[in-house]
């Protein structure tokens, strides 16, 4: 189970700096799956440790990206669907909001733009939220249907009802 | 609005986190990935435990009830304690592959639908592993009292094995209606007091969320 206790300290090094590297996919990940900032915490947590353990078994050949959108999609799909944070996830997205909008470095546009992507995050089921995700970092259509294991003509069908929804909840909520 | 612009909102949120170097640290903490790596190892050693009871009980069953061939209640409870034993030992071997197979490298679609097809055993599992016991104590009382004290219980009072089965057969009829038929209000309450563990509702969500999965990969 645990083939990451006994690696070299190479080893070590070299998953330290592809981590902080691309540390940027476990933020995002966990503030798409995660309200609060303890449930996020604790899902960037989750996410870093199922990397750690899965290292070992990472293909070089392939790309470390998408093998890190995998594990960390995976284990925040779990995170939201674990009892716990379902329940807790029951509150309305609000808090989350601003604490990932409150801050200088989003203009007021960006903030308010920033609230409602996460209001639609929110109304969104898991795999879809993923979906969407992996969209927003501007991912291909062919290594979206890589990770989430979908083909390419389903995942760009799902695209444009993702679009048709946005259009539809940007209306419902004035963001026209 | 549309989805495209949103991008741009995205990268701000990039931007913003970028900046959050404190909690980069906190994550890369060598202590906390071994805290979270120490919760797998604990979640191991419980599956490897009941392997290990799962064993005991299923040796000292085997050889209890080819002992007692001739008494055919000590000989029907050593074999229900045995087949007890033998699904410890199934649902335990689970419980660690569950923990060592998981690979969450694998595509997301995959992974999803493993893992909830696994919860769905495991909640199934432990709910009637629970309902059991309300009737396999009767054996386990049979069984030691004959192995402790060379006692036959059914051979003396066939009443008093009656009056037990009695008690656990209503213990679990009443289970079964808490956990089933009872109204929704208490069924609830019964969830909440049980940590939802064998409560129906969870077993329901978890085939939504299966179903929820069969219609994502759907086009």
């Amino acid at each position: 189970m645990e083939a990451s206790a006994t690696m070299t300290a190479d080893d070590r090094q070299a998953f330290g700096d592809l981590l902080q590297q691309h540390r940027g996919i476990v933020f995002k990940v966990a503030n798409a799956y995660a309200r609060d900032a303890e449930d996020r915490a604790d899902l960037a947590q989750e996410i870093a440790a199922q990397l750690w353990r899965a290292w070992p078994g990472y293909d070089p050949a392939r790309r470390f990206s998408t093998w890190m959108y995998r594990i960390a999609l995976n284990v925040a799909i779990s995170f939201l669907r674990s009892d716990g944070h379902r329940r807790r996830h029951a509150v309305p997205l609000d808090e989350a909001v601003h604490d990932v909008a409150d801050d200088s470095a989003v203009d007021h546009e960006a903030g308010e733009s920033l609230r409602m992507l996460h209001r639609f995050i929110g109304t969104l089921d898991p795999l879809n939220r993923a979906l969407l995700l992996l969209y927003l970092e501007e991912r291909s259509t062919r290594e979206i249907s890589e990770v989430l294991g979908i083909s390419e003509s389903n995942v760009t069908t799902k695209l444009s009802r993702l679009r048709q929804r946005i259009r539809d909840h940007a209306t419902a909520t004035g963001h026209q | 609005m549309e989805l495209d612009e949103l991008k741009a909102a995205w990268q701000a949120l990039d931007r913003q986190l970028q900046q959050q170097k404190q909690i980069n640290v906190q994550l890369l903490t060598e202590t906390r990935m071994r805290k979270a790596r120490a919760g797998l190892r604990w979640l191991m050693a419980l599956g490897i435990g009941q392997v290990a009871v799962g064993i005991v009980v299923t040796v000292f069953c085997a050889s209890f009830w080819s002992s007692h061939l001739h008494q055919p209640a000590l000989l029907v409870s050593g074999v229900a304690l045995h087949a007890y034993g033998v699904a410890m030992i199934i649902a335990g071997v689970m419980e660690i592959l569950l923990i060592v197979r998981t690979d969450y490298a694998e595509q997301v679609v995959t992974i999803q639908k493993y893992l909830t097809l696994l919860r769905q055993w495991r909640i199934r599992s432990k709910r009637w592993f629970g309902l059991a016991q309300w009737l396999l104590w009767v054996p386990v009382v049979l069984v030691m009292l004959e192995y402790v004290g060379g006692f036959d219980l059914w051979a003396y009072s066939p009443a008093t094995v009656g009056w037990f089965l009695a008690v656990g057969l209503a213990g679990l009829l009443a289970s079964l209606w808490l956990l089933y038929w009872s109204p929704h209000a208490m069924r609830r309450r019964v969830a909440g007091y049980l940590d939802d563990s064998c409560a129906g509702a969870v077993l329901k969500r978890t085939q939504g969320s299966l179903d929820e999965i069969v219609e994502f990969e759907r086009e």
